[in-house]
């Protein structure tokens, strides 16, 4: 653990970038209101649920996966039993226990608004939490964090370089990222934003990227796992648990994931993004343990997949999709929500699953019960018009 | 003088920047100096003609898999990438040196909309002969041809799936339980020529999908022990995993044709009007807004019907646009643009390849590694965020104390043209503690990095 420096974290915060231009050593932001933590995984490309849980005791799941349905429990490579009927895949194993001690919970049929099948315009449904995508688009976890119970200064965190929809917005967020460029001189910046001084864009930006708050890794961890997106995943989500559980830090992160675009070849890459997630998850949990009983991680993804295998042996776009929830908060080792079954009569289309919740119930759910922020923000602020959608009952312990 | 800042819009809106003196070479009319840049390209940049073919090159890789030595693969796959590097940083070389950025820029542009990337390693070593093949044609030539270039290219239908998707009906889907696949089918619809808001349906998607079956890569379906010097990765129709029957995709039929009944699909869809506003659009984005003015986008479209996809009297309506030449010039540069304005102005010659390579790495736009088949975004907030700006700063300032210092900094900033935009720079500039300071003022200005 090192002291931070500017380039590796880019405060997104006016106010306090002019204090650390004045030469305030040391500033960090006020304790944020809450300390419950949040921490959402987008597993961007569209997530086969049925291959993350199987419906090993559903005889359709097999009659429509001859080549790639994940094998009854018991059978080599076979599922990991959660009630009966779900199974959990065997790479990710490592989450079993976090199931049997319920702190983990399975929501099977999920999805969006969005009844279209292009994944960019999916995650913006997803992350910006409505269906009319004209304008300026902001977040609604960004939304979320202006209510005044969540603290002041930069609240949320993005793991990555860019900042993703999900935390864009009026609310102030912070970035990291890695890289090993030499510090710029406190003067060059200085000259800077003198010059940048007619152009808001520029001068903004450079405000928000030069205050400098708290410590985190700096020797990263290699996984020895070939593929970069993995690597930036798992980095992601190291940091993210030892930047969250420091005291003065933001409450609530966002992790991506790349690659569950399964069109092709679907059993060894899920078996390498399975492997990976679950390696994030228990990262989380292990660096996150003196607050496990107030963190909530949240695992979604844009929509679902087709129930049956396509011809070259991977899913194509699907509506109903699978999320979960883990951490000491969540009244887990059950699958919450309905299913509607894998009937074909039971299908969107003859060929998808049905959503038997939305996003937006989840969504309210975390922001409510979790969070704590009351109802009305809810409804007014980050979910506008959604009275009709209820929180689910009973995601978390009481 | 407005006539100089009319030669700095078609600088660096419709190029890469100046090169070190190239200001001089522009006419008194700047629109007219543009259109005189637009004649077919005939042969390839002396840079890029060493490099081999997509077919040539990919059948070294389909050649070292069923060869028996193990280490062949490797030694193989590794060779190709390292020449996959080689031409990536000469491509970057060509934009750096050319005399027709105008060209280059359409290069990157149509490169951009008919993505294909990286993130499907196995054709990685193809893709810059994908550009060279299917792309720089047609740049200054017609639309529909280059659109059935980019879909009939075997990267294209590697990276999007189509070589695995089989006719249910047809001779080999009739026998096994292989289907077809939607992939480019629906990339085709939504990202090249309708747009997402085209007035598709599913129903078109799977009808265009099932008319492009056999749309193959005459390697790919090949079994081992077949494996022959004449069997090549070039586009082949392959009739057995053709599905049979009439097709209908937006209420137009095509006949059974074969091959020809998918290039009649495509070729409809190049003409349909949805893909001139879609075109349309995404032009002008690219070389008015971010917020494409919807008269520009009107023009156009309207060049885009009037002459049936041309896209060199398109490229000379864009010219011609009156939005295009408004200022202070809005858009943001992407890292690649940044890189190659940087160095035409800076005018180092023999730049190592780590010099070009890392920066694009560093900022997120490695060429041919695009995230997603939409390609990279046209937009400031794509590229412009606080992180991404501080890391601009700290790549400019870094490479400013390597560049071989050839002219000051003084000739260097007149050669931009940017003190006319803010006069604060050449104070800063002259006041700065070391040349490579001074540099850096100039390259990290917000008018440097807008183009």
């Amino acid at each position: 653990m090192i002291d931070l420096s500017r380039r590796k974290f880019f405060g997104h915060s006016a106010a306090l970038a002019s204090l650390v231009a004045a030469g305030i050593p040391n500033l960090s932001f006020a304790q944020a209101a809450t300390d419950k933590r949040l921490v959402v995984i987008v597993l961007r490309g569209a997530m086969d649920g049925l291959h993350m849980m199987p419906a090993y005791g559903d005889r359709h799941y097999y009659r429509s996966r001859p080549k790639i349905a994940v094998p009854k429990p018991g059978e080599q490579g076979g599922a990991l039993d959660l009630n009966g009927y779900f199974g959990l895949h065997p790479k990710l194993g490592k989450l079993l226990p976090l199931y049997k001690a319920g702190d983990m919970a399975i929501i099977p049929a999920i999805a969006t608004g969005y009844r279209e099948r292009s994944h960019f315009d999916g995650q913006t449904v997803l992350e910006s939490g409505t269906t009319n995508m004209a304008g300026t688009l902001s977040g609604w976890l960004n939304r979320a964090l202006s209510n005044e119970t969540t603290g002041h200064g930069p609240k949320g965190l993005a793991l990555g370089k860019n900042v993703p929809l999900l935390l864009r917005g009026p609310s102030d967020v912070m970035s990291w990222a890695q890289d090993n460029l030499p510090d710029l001189e406190e003067e060059f910046l200085n000259d800077m934003a003198k010059l940048f001084v007619k152009d808001p864009l520029f001068s903004e930006n450079l405000e928000r990227g030069r205050s400098k708050t708290f410590s985190a890794p700096k020797n990263m961890m290699t996984s020895g796992k070939s593929l970069r997106s993995l690597n930036n995943f798992l980095e992601g989500t190291q940091a993210a648990g030892m930047i969250l559980a420091q005291d003065r830090s933001p409450r609530i992160a966002v992790v991506d994931m790349l690659g569950f675009d399964t069109h092709y070849g679907q059993i060894p890459r899920m078996d390498v993004l399975f492997d990976a997630l679950a390696d994030g998850i228990m990262m989380l949990r292990k660096k996150l343990s003196k607050h496990w009983d107030k963190t909530t991680i949240l695992v979604i993804s844009e929509f679902g997949r087709t129930v049956a295998e396509n011809g070259s042996q991977g899913t194509d776009h699907g509506r109903g999709g699978m999320s979960m929830l883990l951490g000491g908060t969540v009244g887990g080792g059950r699958v919450a929500g309905d299913w509607p079954g894998l009937s074909e009569k039971g299908l969107h289309e003859g060929r998808e699953l049905k959503a038997a919740i939305s996003y937006e119930a989840l969504f309210k759910s975390v922001l409510i019960s979790h969070l704590g922020l009351p109802r009305n923000f809810v409804e007014d602020v980050v979910f506008p018009q959604s009275r009709a959608t209820k929180p689910i009952e009973g995601l978390f312990k009481t | 003088m407005a006539d100089n800042k009319m030669t700095f819009t078609a600088l660096n809106r419709f190029g890469f920047g100046p090169k070190f003196g190239e200001a001089r070479q522009v006419s008194k009319d700047p629109q007219a100096w543009l259109r005189s840049k637009i004649k077919p390209q005939k042969t390839l940049p002396v840079r890029l003609q060493k490099y081999d073919s997509y077919a040539v090159s990919m059948s070294k890789i389909y050649h070292s898999v069923v060869s028996e030595n193990p280490e062949d693969k490797r030694l193989t796959r590794r060779k190709l990438h390292q020449i996959f590097h080689e031409e990536t940083a000469d491509r970057t070389r060509v934009m750096i040196e050319t005399d027709n950025a105008f060209y280059e820029r359409l290069v990157t542009f149509w490169a951009n909309h008919f993505t294909v990337s990286r993130s499907r390693p196995w054709i990685a070593p193809g893709l810059a002969a994908y550009e060279r093949e299917a792309i720089r044609p047609h740049v200054f030539g017609k639309f529909e041809d280059m659109l059935l270039a980019a879909i009939g290219h075997p990267s294209m239908l590697f990276y999007l799936d189509n070589i695995k998707s089989i006719g249910p009906n047809s001779a080999l889907g009739l026998r096994g339980r292989r289907s077809y696949n939607e992939n480019l089918a629906r990339e085709i619809l939504e990202l090249h020529t309708l747009g997402v808001n085209g007035g598709y349906g599913l129903e078109d998607v799977k009808e265009l999908a099932l008319g492009l079956t056999g749309w193959a890569d005459g390697a790919f379906m090949f079994r081992q022990q077949d494996y022959t010097d004449d069997i090549m990765p070039v586009f082949k129709f392959i009739p057995r995993i053709h599905e049979p029957g009439t097709r209908t995709v937006m209420g137009e039929t095509f006949p059974q044709n074969g091959v020809e009944q998918g290039r009649a699909i495509l070729r409809h869809l190049a003409h349909h009007p949805a893909t001139s506003e879609f075109i349309a659009q995404k032009l002008v984005r690219h070389f008015v807004a971010d917020d494409p003015p919807a008269a520009a986008v009107k023009t156009i479209a309207k060049a885009f019907r009037d002459t049936k996809g041309d896209l060199a009297k398109i490229s000379a309506a864009l010219i011609d646009l009156k939005a295009a030449w408004a200022q202070p010039l809005s858009k943001v540069k992407t890292p690649h643009e940044l890189v190659v304005s940087l160095y035409r102005v800076a005018g180092w010659k023999n730049i190592p390849q780590r010099h070009i390579l890392e920066p694009l790495k560093l900022l997120e736009q490695e060429p041919f590694f695009a995230p997603s088949p939409a390609g990279w975004g046209d937009e400031a907030g794509d590229w412009l965020t606080s992180g991404a700006l501080i890391r601009r700063l700290e790549w400019i300032r870094a490479i400013c104390a390597r560049i071989p210092l050839t002219r000051s900094p003084r000739d260097i900033l007149a050669q931009a043209g940017l003190a006319q935009f803010n006069p604060a720079l050449s104070r800063k500039v002259e006041n700065a503690p070391s040349a490579d300071y001074a540099l850096a003022l100039i390259f990290c200005s917000a008018e440097f990095q807008r183009r």
